[in-house]
């Protein structure tokens, strides 16, 4: 498994994290309040617990292999993060299209951050997830 | 690139008749990693036309005595 891969990995595992952390902290309280509002302290604890995940994590893979931790892309690896990038570009617009949908339903603000954000963490997901998928196929 | 290109290489015999070259040297040589020319020797990555030339012309050869059509012998 290449450096890539395996970061692919890493970072599909972090984004995974922190989104059921914020999901679980938000339907926490919206199940309280209805959709309760994004609280920063949430959101800059997420960042670093995600951040912690993606720097440890890179760092001990490359410690494991440090002959594979070699940082320049060579053509298989762009081809693959761009089609990745492109496709999961568009499950991000389409998360975010449905999240102001419905906020010209509901008028709902907050529920308006929550779907985006949403979104914007199951397109990176998808983003990892299908790398990982071209590179075991290519 | 999920399905398998059906383009058929010669790139692992000619790489072990030259002596003991490794994955890892192939690919300094045309500038990819090893993963990439593991990829591309089990078929499941076309290389561009340019690392196509560049494996042909390390080897002496030329492109269509390393890569052929799936099914043209």
């Amino acid at each position: 498994m290449s450096f890539r891969e395996k970061s692919a990995w890493l970072m599909a595992v972090a984004v995974l994290t922190g989104g059921v952390f914020y999901a679980l902290a938000t339907a926490g309280l919206s199940a309280q309040l209805g959709a309760a509002a994004p609280l920063a302290p949430v959101i800059v604890a997420l960042v670093a617990v995600m951040a912690a995940i993606a720097i440890f994590g890179h760092v001990i893979v490359a410690l494991l292999a440090p002959k594979d931790a070699d940082p320049a892309l060579d053509e298989r690896d762009r081809i693959v993060m761009a089609r990745a990038g492109a496709i999961s570009a568009y499950v991000f617009a389409t998360g975010v299209v449905c999240a102001l949908g419905g906020y010209l339903v509901t008028r709902d603000g907050d529920a308006l951050f929550h779907f985006v954000f949403a979104s914007l963490f199951i397109g990176q997901f998808a983003e990892y997830a299908l790398q990982i998928v071209f590179y075991r196929c290519a | 690139m999920s399905k398998r290109p059906p383009i058929t290489n010669r790139v692992r015999e000619l790489r072990e008749r030259r002596g003991q070259m490794t994955q890892a040297a192939l690919g300094d040589a045309i500038g990819v990693t090893r993963h990439t020319v593991i990829a591309i020797e089990q078929g499941r990555y076309s290389p561009s036309l340019e690392s196509a030339f560049r494996i042909a012309r390390l080897f002496g050869v030329g492109v269509e005595d390393v890569f052929g059509w799936e099914g043209d012998g």
